[in-house]
C-alpha cells in the first residue's frame, strides 16, 4: 500500500498548488485593470492567470482524492482535513470572483488564505486515523461539512474585504462583500439546517443548543444583521466593516474556538483534539 | 418612546425569572400552548389590520425593530455560547426575547405579502416570502412545540419485553407498547473503536433493525433511536438503551426548514439586491 496518497505526500501536492496559485496570482497583476482595454495581450494574461490558479485546484483535487481512497472514508473528521478543504474552497472561491468580476487582487488573497492554511497542515499535522465513528456514517456528512467549508472560504474574503475596506477608502469594497456574503450566508444556511436534519436524524432533535450549534447560530445571526442593515441602509462604512469582522470572529468561534472553551468539552461535535 | 416599552418588556421577564425561575414548561403542553400561539398571531394579525398607523406598529416594522430583533436573539445566543449555560433556554428572558422576535418577523411578513399583492397586481417576492416565513415556521415550532416535546429513555433488554421508560430528570413512565432485544450486533476498528452497531428490536412482536442514524417511526411525532449498549459487554450486550423522542411539531419544522432552503438557494442565485446600495 506505500504507492497510496498519505498525508506523507502532502508537502509536494501542498508546495505544488501554493506555487501555481502564486503564480496565477502574479500574472493576473499583469493584466491592465482598465476594463475597457480588450487587447490580445490582456486576453492571454488573464487566461494564463486562469490556467495558473485551476492547476492549483487540480493538485488539491488530486490529493483529495488520493487521501480518501487511502483513507477509505471521506477525508472530512479531522481538522487537518477541514483545513485541506478549506484551501481547496478559498482557492475555488478566489477564482470564481476573478472569473465574475475580475478583480485582480483576489487571487492574491485566496492564495494567501489557502497558503496558510496549506502551512499549517505541512508544519503541524493532526494525528490522522482511519475510524469513522458511527454517527458521522451517514449521506448527511460530506454535505454538511464541504458545504461550511465553502462558505466559510467567502466568508473569509469577505472578511480580507472588510479589513481592505477599514484601511483603504475604495468605495465599491462593500458592495464586493455584498456578493461574497449572500453567497456565504446561502451556504451557511445550508450548513446549518443540514446540520438540523441530521441532528434529528441521529441524536433524536433538531436543534439542542450544543456548544458549537450556539455559535453556528450566532454566527449565522450575525452575517443576518449585516445583510439587514445593508438592505435597510443603517450603519457607517467603518461600523459595516467591523461588524463583518466581528461576523469572522463568531466563525472562528464556531469552526475552532469552541474546542477551546471549557463548556464545549462534552460538546458532541468535538471528534478531535 | 418605543425603546422604553421594549425595555419594560424585558425587565417583566427579568422580573418573573427572579420571581418564579425558569418557565414551568409542563404547564404549556397541548392544547394550550397551540391557544396561545393562535392568540398571538390572531393579536398580531389585527393590530395589523386595524392599526397599522399606530406606534406600536410602526416601530415593529421600523429598521429599528428589525435591527434590535436581530441584535437581541444574537446577544443571547452569544450568551449562552460564551457561558456554556445552555438552560437559559429556558428562562423566561430568552422566551421574551424570541417572542419580540417572532412578533416582528411575524408583522414583517404581513407587510411583504401587502406588498407582494396589492390589489392582486405585484410580484409575488419568492425569496423574501420563503426566507422569513421558513424562519418564522421553524423558531415558532421550536418555540411553542417544546412542552410537547419529551425524551424518554428505555433499558431493552435481551427476550424480556419491557414497557418502563425514564426521562434525564429521573421521572418515569409507561409506554403503550412494550420493547424487546433480540438481537445486537457489532464491529470494531483495529484500534477498538466500534465502526458499527444495530439492534433488531420487537415493538409489540413486530421486529425492526435499528442503527445509529437510522431510527423508526413509531407513531405519529415519535422515533425510537438506538442510544447505547452495554460498552463493558461490547458484542455480547445483553441490552441496549433506547431513546424515544416524541415531538409532534416537528413537521412544521421540518416545513420550515425546507423552506429556508429553498430560500437560501435563491439567495445564492440572485445575489444582493441592488436598491439601496448605490447612494451609498
Amino acid at each position: 500500500m506505500n504507492d497510496m496518497i498519505t498525508w506523507n505526500a502532502f508537502i509536494w501536492f501542498g508546495v505544488s498548488a501554493v506555487l501555481f496559485s502564486a503564480a496565477g496570482a502574479v500574472v493576473s497583476f499583469f493584466v491592465n485593470d482598465d476594463r475597457h482595454v480588450v487587447s490580445g495581450r490582456n486576453r492571454i494574461y488573464r487566461t494564463a492567470a486562469v490556467v495558473l490558479s485551476s492547476s492549483a485546484l487540480l493538485v488539491l483535487s488530486a490529493f483529495i482524492a488520493g487521501l480518501w481512497l487511502s483513507l477509505e472514508r471521506p477525508p472530512l473528521r479531522t481538522m487537518g482535513e477541514t483545513r485541506l478543504w478549506y484551501s481547496f474552497f478559498a482557492l475555488s472561491a478566489g477564482l470564481f470572483t476573478y472569473l465574475r468580476w475580475r478583480y485582480r487582487w483576489i487571487l492574491s488573497f485566496s492564495t494567501v488564505l489557502a497558503t496558510v492554511f496549506i502551512m499549517i497542515n505541512i508544519f503541524r499535522p493532526e494525528i490522522h486515523d482511519q475510524t469513522l465513528m458511527p454517527a458521522l456514517q451517514s449521506p448527511w456528512f460530506i454535505p454538511h461539512v464541504t458545504v461550511y467549508m465553502f462558505s466559510y472560504s467567502f466568508l473569509g474574503c469577505a472578511f480580507l474585504l472588510a479589513v481592505a475596506g477599514l484601511i483603504s477608502s475604495k468605495t465599491d469594497i462593500l458592495s464586493a462583500a455584498d456578493t461574497l456574503v449572500y453567497i456565504g450566508m446561502a451556504f451557511l444556511t445550508f450548513g446549518m439546517l443540514s446540520g438540523a436534519l441530521w441532528a434529528k436524524e441521529a441524536w433524536g432533535h433538531y436543534w439542542s443548543w450544543d456548544p458549537k450549534e450556539t455559535w453556528a447560530l450566532a454566527t449565522w445571526l450575525s452575517y443576518m444583521l449585516y445583510i439587514h442593515m445593508r438592505l435597510l441602509g443603517k450603519g457607517s462604512r467603518r461600523t459595516l466593516c467591523l461588524l463583518l469582522i466581528f461576523c469572522f470572529a463568531c466563525l472562528q468561534m464556531c469552526w475552532w474556538g469552541v474546542n477551546l472553551l471549557p463548556a464545549a468539552q462534552d460538546s458532541v461535535h468535538v471528534y478531535n483534539r | 418612546m418605543p425603546y422604553v416599552v421594549l425595555i419594560i418588556f424585558l425587565a417583566i421577564a427579568f422580573a418573573l425569572q427572579l420571581l418564579t425561575g425558569n418557565i414551568p414548561i409542563s404547564f404549556l403542553s397541548f392544547p394550550l400552548n397551540l391557544v396561545l400561539a393562535l392568540i398571538w398571531a390572531g393579536s398580531v394579525y389585527i393590530l395589523w389590520k386595524t392599526r397599522r398607523k399606530s406606534g406600536f406598529v410602526g416601530f415593529m416594522l421600523s429598521k429599528a425593530g428589525t435591527i434590535s430583533s436581530i441584535l437581541l436573539f444574537l446577544t443571547f445566543s452569544l450568551v449562552i455560547g460564551l457561558t456554556g449555560k445552555r438552560n437559559l433556554v429556558n428562562t423566561w428572558v430568552f422566551a421574551a426575547v424570541l417572542l419580540y422576535f417572532q412578533t416582528v418577523l411575524l408583522f414583517v411578513i404581513l407587510r411583504g405579502c401587502c406588498q407582494s399583492f396589492p390589489d392582486g397586481k405585484g410580484k409575488i417576492r419568492w425569496r423574501f416570502l420563503l426566507n422569513h416565513a421558513g424562519l418564522l415556521l421553524a423558531v415558532s415550532s421550536a418555540f411553542w412545540g417544546a412542552s410537547d416535546s419529551d425524551t424518554l429513555y428505555v433499558r431493552a433488554i435481551k427476550n424480556h419485553p419491557v414497557k418502563e421508560a425514564i426521562r434525564n430528570d429521573g421521572t418515569g413512565t409507561w409506554l403503550p407498547y412494550d420493547l424487546e432485544l433480540k438481537d445486537f450486533r457489532m464491529e470494531e476498528y483495529d484500534n477498538g473503536v466500534p465502526s458499527m452497531f444495530e439492534a433488531d428490536i420487537a415493538i409489540d412482536g413486530q421486529s425492526v433493525t435499528l442503527r445509529v442514524n437510522e431510527p423508526y417511526s413509531v407513531s405519529f411525532g415519535s422515533d425510537i433511536y438506538l442510544n447505547g449498549y452495554d460498552v463493558a459487554s461490547g458484542a455480547d450486550s445483553s441490552y441496549c438503551i433506547l431513546q424515544i423522542v416524541r415531538e409532534p411539531w416537528k413537521y412544521a419544522a421540518v416545513a420550515g426548514i425546507l423552506m429556508m432552503l429553498a430560500g437560501a438557494m435563491l439567495l445564492f442565485i440572485n445575489g444582493p439586491e441592488r436598491r439601496k446600495t448605490e447612494d451609498e
